[in-house]
């Protein structure tokens, strides 16, 4: 498959912001101010539910030490497909999975009731954040498949 | 539709929305500064850069990025004609560059796993490898219009 920079050689991403730093740069800081602002296991729930709508199998494989940290279990990841059934998955997760998928899809088919269900289960800042949050990883992801490189570091809210 | 959020639907960050300051402060901003940072590449032309924001705005329905309208791009001679060809650019007579930026934006918002290898040939034709650095993180960062649409912070003119 051919990408965007190929002709100019680029293969990772710090190839690619060797074109525009202080753009590529802004990128990053807008991922790593997410991850500090939310919730790592849903964060990280979000995130690779978003890999598997777009395609993003590279950052799919990828896996948030942060979020491990924070609760996340390989069962939990395994069942993500699953998550509207699957028992390890509570009311919180379900919630904010469902609007995922939605903002992925079809952000005008989200309703008054589904934002208002997500601001009652984690507050209106974090559900502000949390939005934020999926605008800014699915972006990345979708910046990384056209391009055909692995996401930066910050992109999992760990250290590069 | 309405404001999602507890917030004062007239009180407005600097590009019009509704803002989020009183309740996350710095989001918006470091969000905000994806696009200001692309657009401050400066490789591309008002032209080319306003057909990029006014597709996705039309393709995410943004009241407030349909509002908009770029100073410079109105300069360099896109009226509101020219943007409502970008409805059905492929018939239009934009110019092959514009309609293949345009076809860009359409593979990278539905399915950027396979963008056409002849869509990536045109694209390296007619733009430096630069400018499709720009195109993209414009993209990146115009499409925060998504988290507006979600949570009805893209309301009319305030009070």
């Amino acid at each position: 498959m051919m990408h965007l920079l190929d002709d100019a050689g680029v293969t990772t991403w710090a190839e690619a912001a060797l074109l525009a730093p202080a753009a590529f740069a802004a990128a990053e800081d807008a991922q790593r101010l997410m991850w500090d602002r939310g919730d790592a296991m849903l964060l990280e729930l979000a995130r690779l539910r978003i890999a598997q709508l777009i395609g993003a199998t590279t950052a799919h494989a990828l896996h948030s030490t942060r979020a491990r940290g924070a609760g996340l279990t390989d069962e939990m990841v395994a069942d993500l497909r699953q998550w509207p059934t699957s028992p390890l998955y509570g009311e919180r997760e379900r919630l904010c999975l469902g609007l995922t998928e939605q903002f992925v899809i079809d952000v005008n088919g989200i309703t008054d009731e589904q934002v208002a269900a997500v601001v009652e289960a984690i507050g209106a800042a974090e559900c502000h954040a949390f939005v934020s949050a999926l605008w800014a990883f699915e972006q990345l992801q979708r910046v990384c498949l056209v391009l055909g490189v692995e996401p930066p570091a910050v992109h999992l809210g760990d250290p590069s | 539709m309405k404001v999602r959020l507890p917030l004062d639907p007239d009180r407005r960050n600097a590009v019009g929305a509704v803002s989020t300051g009183a309740l996350s402060p710095g989001i918006d901003r470091a969000a905000s500064r994806v696009l200001t940072e692309a657009i401050a590449i400066g490789s591309l032309d008002p032209v080319t850069g306003e057909l990029i924001r006014w597709r996705n705005a039309r393709r995410q329905d943004c009241q407030l990025c349909q509002s908009h309208r770029d100073e410079a791009a109105r300069s360099a001679g896109v009226t509101d004609a020219t943007l409502d060809a970008v409805d059905h650019f492929e018939s239009s007579d934009l110019p092959e560059a514009h309609k293949t930026a345009l076809r860009f934006v359409d593979a990278y918002l539905g399915n950027p796993d396979e963008v056409p290898a002849d869509l990536v040939r045109q694209l390296q034709l007619h733009f430096t490898p630069t400018q499709r650095a720009e195109i993209i993180l414009r993209l990146h960062g115009t499409t925060q219009n998504r988290v507006l649409r979600t949570l009805g912070l893209d309301q009319g003119p305030a009070r």
